[in-house]
């Protein structure tokens, strides 16, 4: 049971991830990589508030508009550039967040992550804190997915299918990519504070690549522009994983499993289903 | 002086290194219009046989270095015939290639750490420094520095002076007036995978022997190689040789003043900051 109330936890903070994610990558067609990046800053901002005797749901806020605050800066730099440069911009951005995280050990504790991060209060027992994770999940599903079904997110997609088309059709389409990142930035922001309070410890570790493969991989694998896609990609890629627990690898070996499962998959639905299980675009067509 | 002479001398022989890997995505690109960031794969990939097949099968390394070299190209090769090709005829572009190039980034990666473990790997291999006027370098230094000088004069002259490189330059310029043209664009494809496989997997031996082996090095040289690259200018011969040259004294500056931990981080800002004011390098276009 107590496992149980861990992985429905765990599943639906990664699903508040994965349902942000999906908004800049399936509907505005812009592949950023620095969504994981913008989850530390969310849960960095959340842990040292947390720390230094802030309440969970002001440091929520914090983390919210912080990591709102650092997508606005990147989403800047997707007004000029050409799309597959501002994937390696994201890129870089990870390497730069990482490097402040290691870094700045006087703020971050460096290398050491962050301990003795505390529930919120009146939710410190797993069950309710799930229920609280849970909660949060369905108040950013039923926001974004207002988000997307609007004119506004039929605007995004316009952007996405041609932007030159979009352009002079009169739509603001720098405008649309930055607003769609912003959007998106925020919630992962609040995500971020979840992943602080679940895991109650976090450090660089926990924002580097193996999680960065698998928000892309669920989305993709799920299929880009649909709610649905992304919620069934997250499941599938957990169902596939979670066994491989249970089998008696070494310890050592679970890491390069997990990294080679998730970009396999990928590769072999970016070769072979390029829409992924329900989606409705692709990108580079 | 010496430092600021020293700072020049460890700048050359990451350079060395990094240019091989930078040129190979530079001009795959022109040919392809695929940013082949698993370039760092093969990077990775021919260190860690060159270590197999040296140190731990105890082969004489002249050997070691032929296997290493003949694997890499058919791991460059393959991934272009079953994932860029078939993605080629459905007709993806740029980002579909991403995708999958960064998938085959951190496929390979997890293969190479799961055959060879996550903790590093070392030669045992020293040769004798040299001192010139206060600065060191070592003589596998020396000889790094050369091979690397003498692959790029290669390099240009087929670019340059042979029929292939006459039908790269036509390919790069516009593929479909090439192909009405009589080139076989995707023969030409092969044999240019087949040279960056091969100039990267020389970029990863000689990092073996000068850096040791880690896991981690095939992103790190993938994100080296695009920046050098970008900076550089996509594309161009020059721009690939600044460019590395640039990322490389900038690093070891870094490394010197600052600490190695702030490397990745103010060579990316560079980067960003290329890319917002001037997209297309130094050597390229202003758009």
């Amino acid at each position: 049971m107590g496992y149980f109330i861990y992985l429905v936890t765990l599943i639906a903070i990664y699903m508040m991830v994965i349902i942000s994610y999906a908004v800049p990558v399936g509907w505005t067609g812009l592949l950023t990589l620095g969504h994981i990046s913008l989850l530390a800053v969310g849960a960095y901002t959340a842990a040292i508030l947390m720390t230094h005797g802030v309440s969970f749901w002001f440091g929520l806020l914090a983390a919210a508009l912080a990591a709102g605050g650092v997508s606005f800066l990147l989403a800047l730099t997707a007004r000029r550039i050409k799309e597959d440069y501002f994937t390696l911009i994201t890129i870089g951005f990870i390497f730069v967040v990482n490097a402040i995280i290691v870094n700045w050990t006087s703020v971050t504790k460096g290398p050491f992550g962050i301990t003795g991060i505390e529930r919120p209060s009146g939710f410190e027992d797993p069950f309710s804190f799930m229920a609280l994770t849970v909660l949060a999940l369905l108040i950013t599903a039923f926001f974004l997915q207002r988000v997307v079904n609007s004119p506004f997110g039929r605007a995004l997609e316009s952007v996405r299918d041609d932007d030159l088309v979009a352009e002079s059709l009169g739509k603001p389409v720098a405008k649309l990519r930055i607003v769609s990142l912003v959007t998106s930035g925020v919630f992962v922001g609040g995500a971020g504070a979840f992943v602080a309070a679940f895991l109650q410890f976090i450090n660089a570790q926990v924002f580097w690549l193996d999680n960065v493969i698998f928000i892309l991989a669920a989305i993709v694998v799920g299929g880009l522009a649909s709610f649905r896609g992304a919620i069934v990609g997250t499941l599938v890629l957990y169902l596939i994983f979670e066994p491989l627990r249970f089998l008696p690898f070494p310890p050592g070996l679970i890491g390069s499993l997990r990294l080679g499962t998730f970009s396999l998959l990928l590769l072999l639905v970016v070769i072979f289903r390029p829409k992924g299980i329900m989606g409705r675009a692709q990108l580079g067509e | 002086m010496p430092i600021f002479f020293q700072v020049i001398a460890n700048g050359l022989v990451t350079f060395a290194i990094y240019v091989l890997v930078a040129g190979g995505i530079s001009f795959l690109y022109a040919a392809t219009r695929i940013f082949h960031l698993a370039n760092g794969v093969v990077v990775l990939g021919a260190g860690y046989v060159f270590w197999w097949a040296w140190v731990w099968l105890g082969w004489h390394p002249a050997a070691a270095v032929v296997f290493s070299l003949v694997i890499s190209s058919a791991v460059g090769l393959l991934m272009n015939e079953f994932v860029y090709e078939p993605l080629r005829r459905r007709g993806t572009k740029g980002l579909g290639y991403l995708i999958a190039t960064l998938a085959l980034l951190i496929f390979g990666t997890a293969v190479v750490m799961a055959l060879f473990g996550a903790q590093p790997r070392t030669f045992d291999f020293q040769t004798a420094s040299l001192v010139f006027g206060g600065v060191y370098m070592t003589v596998f230094q020396l000889w790094a520095l050369m091979i690397s000088i003498l692959l790029l004069i290669v390099f240009f002259w087929i670019i340059r002076f042979t029929r292939f490189g006459k039908a790269l330059r036509a390919t790069a310029d516009n593929e479909t007036v090439a192909e009405v043209l009589g080139v076989d664009t995707k023969m030409l494809r092969r044999w240019a995978f087949l040279l960056a496989s091969l100039f990267a997997a020389v970029g990863g031996i000689l990092n073996g022997l000068e850096f040791n082996l880690d896991p981690n090095m095939g992103l790190i040289f993938a994100v080296r190689g695009f920046t050098a690259a970008v900076i550089g200018g996509v594309g161009s011969f020059g721009g690939a040789v600044i460019g590395s040259a640039l990322v490389s004294f900038l690093e070891q500056a870094i490394v010197w003043f600052l600490g190695a931990g702030w490397r990745n981080a103010i060579v990316f800002i560079l980067l960003f900051f290329f890319l917002l004011l001037r997209p297309g390098g130094i050597f390229g276009s202003k758009n």
